[in-house]
């Protein structure tokens, strides 16, 4: 299988057919922008140039943690003046998709209290999940008779949880055993972006110890799947995939959900996927062992050049 | 081939199941006992086959068993334990740490008994026992705060109600580390459940682990064959086609027997009711499932096993 025109090393000519062949940038934050608080050299001045030039920017995030508000603010304060509904995130999509399936009853949310701000905003019922939920701990066996169980659970939403505990695994499986309960999960990222030698499970690790017990396997909304093109194509229809980028660090999730959706994709390697990394996927990609979505129509070294890039260009013509 | 699988046992089997097997290996949940409640028949089964000069072995992959507090407990209801005979993943873990010359120190997401297992022959958990608790108004965890063990080479993964992030973190973070062993107990989903809740079992917090870290584990109990293996190292005159397990299901139970060559029975007094049974037996005629989890022979209960085998005893006394 060629991939010849794939993982294409970003110069200023194809930085130049990107600004004018496209009228709308979608960018994953961590990895791409930040690893917060470290905000990457270029990121800011890159979102108000393309902004500058009519380009209409989305943020689009499995980050279950943070509500758009939460991303709205973070922006202002480093100096790009975002709009709470330019921001895509899993939190806020959760909600959307209650929405979009008129969906009525209540939820048990194992996840942070940004989910609970997103779906209360919609007016939907959590009925517990968030936070602590512990054992004491000098407790060895589980009281079942102790249990509070809600009666009445529709859904269960799996989320990134950092209170993640056996008691909850074990209520999100009882009521998934339940009939008609839906399971949701916000995204399936095994780990979060560190840049330490430190491995931070993702939400992922958290749904695999839910789907485990309950035997069962969630819609997952967050990237690489559908449903967020799709949230930004409802609310703003005129969004073309064919004239859309895609920017990211992490080619299962970014890349692989901007080629799906039809849009170009840019990878950067600030994040998740090295340089490295990459080559042995092309390569297996040649072999037919891995997935064509997975490789990228340009990479770029970070987001800084993209911007250098543009800004030649430029200076070039004028 | 189905028709010499899920063969009921009745009298006319009850011979050739006495005098072709010498060793009888039992799972325990579900097929002695229904926690709390021992099963009617179950003690005095295994007294009976004691008596006739049966070996009997109890293979669980329960890890919070200890051989020590098992087999006292077997003592208790009426059946004369010895720790030897008592197979439990907590031990198989040891036995295999002894078994590749393991040196170093452990990370262990498990409870006391692994504790207890492990220090018998000298292996050390560093940590991973009990609560590691996460502030409860935290909405971050601040990496630099968090203590690592430089020495743990290897990271076990059992069951443990005190499964939390911070823990997911630590067994991920020294399972990236180059020459980590990844061991887990076993893979069990669930635990025998009740009717109020699911019970997530030893499977679930390996599920966790597994994602984090993208890694694979070395799983030793049932269907795998450590257990076995384990038996034979300590009883060479066991012979697989000569032994016969008994449980209640078929993805551990009932697989690891025929994959380690015994006989298998299958009661229905657990995990896998009849009807289910037809389902796999259905599933396994289309190719759609491993023929090896169809038991050689079933019956409905323990009790009906002592009943077959006391009815034989009165025709020949």
């Amino acid at each position: 299988m060629s991939t010849k025109e794939l993982c294409i090393h970003l110069t200023e000519l194809h930085a130049k057919s990107l600004l004018n062949d496209n009228d709308t940038f979608l960018f994953d934050c961590d990895g791409v922008l930040w690893n917060f608080p470290d905000i990457f050299t270029g990121a800011v001045e890159l979102l108000n140039y393309l902004t500058e030039h009519g380009k209409r920017l989305f943020f689009v995030t499995n980050n279950s943690t943070k509500t758009q508000d939460d991303y709205a603010k973070r922006f202002n304060d480093i100096g790009y003046k975002a709009k709470p509904e330019q921001i895509i995130c899993s939190a806020w999509l959760t909600a959307q998709h209650l929405k979009s399936i008129n969906f009525k009853g209540k939820c048990y949310v194992v996840g942070m209290s940004s989910m609970k701000h997103e779906l209360e905003r919609e007016g939907f019922q959590i009925c517990g999940g968030i936070g602590p939920d512990p054992l004491a701990s000098d407790a060895n066996a589980i009281k079942t008779d102790k249990l509070e169980l809600d009666k009445d659970v529709d859904c269960v939403i799996s989320a990134l949880d950092l209170h993640i505990s056996y008691i909850k695994i074990l209520k999100a499986a009882t009521y998934l055993n339940r009939p008609n309960v839906l399971f949701l999960a916000t995204n399936d990222d095994a780990s979060l972006p560190q840049s330490d030698e430190i491995v931070m499970p993702g939400a992922g690790s958290i749904l695999a110890s839910v789907a485990a017990a309950s035997c069962r396997s969630p819609t997952i909304l967050g990237k690489p799947h559908r449903p967020m093109f799709d949230a930004i194509c409802l609310a703003f229809p005129d969004v073309d995939p064919k004239r859309t980028v895609m920017i990211g660090d992490r080619v299962e999730t970014d890349i692989a959900f901007g080629n799906r959706q039809g849009t170009k994709t840019l990878l950067v390697f600030t994040g998740a996927t090295s340089e490295k990394y990459l080559d042995t996927l092309k390569q297996q990609v040649e072999k037919h062992t891995t997935e064509r979505d997975l490789l990228p129509n340009f990479c770029v070294k970070d987001v800084g050049q993209f911007l250098q890039f543009l800004k030649s260009t430029e200076k070039s013509t004028s | 081939m189905s028709n010499s699988v899920c063969i009921r046992l009745n009298e006319i089997h009850i011979e050739s199941i006495l005098n072709d097997h010498d060793t009888f290996l039992f799972d325990c949940d579900g097929v002695l006992w229904c926690s709390p409640n021992i099963l009617p028949g179950a003690i005095e089964l295994l007294n009976c086959l004691t008596k006739l000069g049966k070996r009997v072995f109890f293979v669980t992959n329960n890890s919070l068993k200890t051989q020590r507090g098992f087999s006292q407990w077997l003592n208790e209801i009426g059946y004369q334990a010895k720790p030897e005979q008592i197979i439990c993943t907590a031990w198989i873990t040891a036995q295999y740490l002894k078994s590749i010359n393991f040196k170093g120190h452990c990370y262990c997401i498990g409870m006391q008994s692994m504790v207890e297992e492990l220090g018998r022959e000298g292996f050390h958990i560093s940590d991973g026992i009990g609560p590691d608790p996460v502030p409860p108004e935290a909405d971050w965890i601040e990496t630099n705060t968090i203590k690592f063990d430089d020495n743990i080479n290897c990271v076990i993964s059992a069951f443990d109600i005190h499964i939390n992030y911070l823990k997911i973190i630590k067994a991920a973070t020294y399972l990236s580390r180059p020459n980590v062993l990844f061991l887990a107990t076993n893979d069990d989903v669930t635990t025998p459940q009740t009717d109020i809740a699911i019970l997530p079992g030893e499977g679930t917090i390996l599920a966790s682990i597994v994602a984090a870290s993208g890694r694979s584990p070395t799983i030793l109990g049932k269907p795998r064959a450590p257990m076995f293996e384990s038996i034979r190292l300590a009883f060479p005159d066991v012979k697989p086609n000569r032994s016969i397990m008994v449980g209640d299901r078929l993805e551990t139970d009932i697989l690891f027997g025929n994959r380690q060559g015994l006989t298998s029975l299958l009661v229905f007094s657990g995990a896998t009711s009849e009807k289910k049974l037809d389902t796999i037996k259905q599933a396994v005629e289309k190719n759609t499932a491993d023929k090896d989890l169809l038991p050689k022979f079933c019956i409905k209960d323990v009790n009906h096993l002592l009943q077959l085998i006391q009815s034989r005893e009165k025709t020949y006394s």
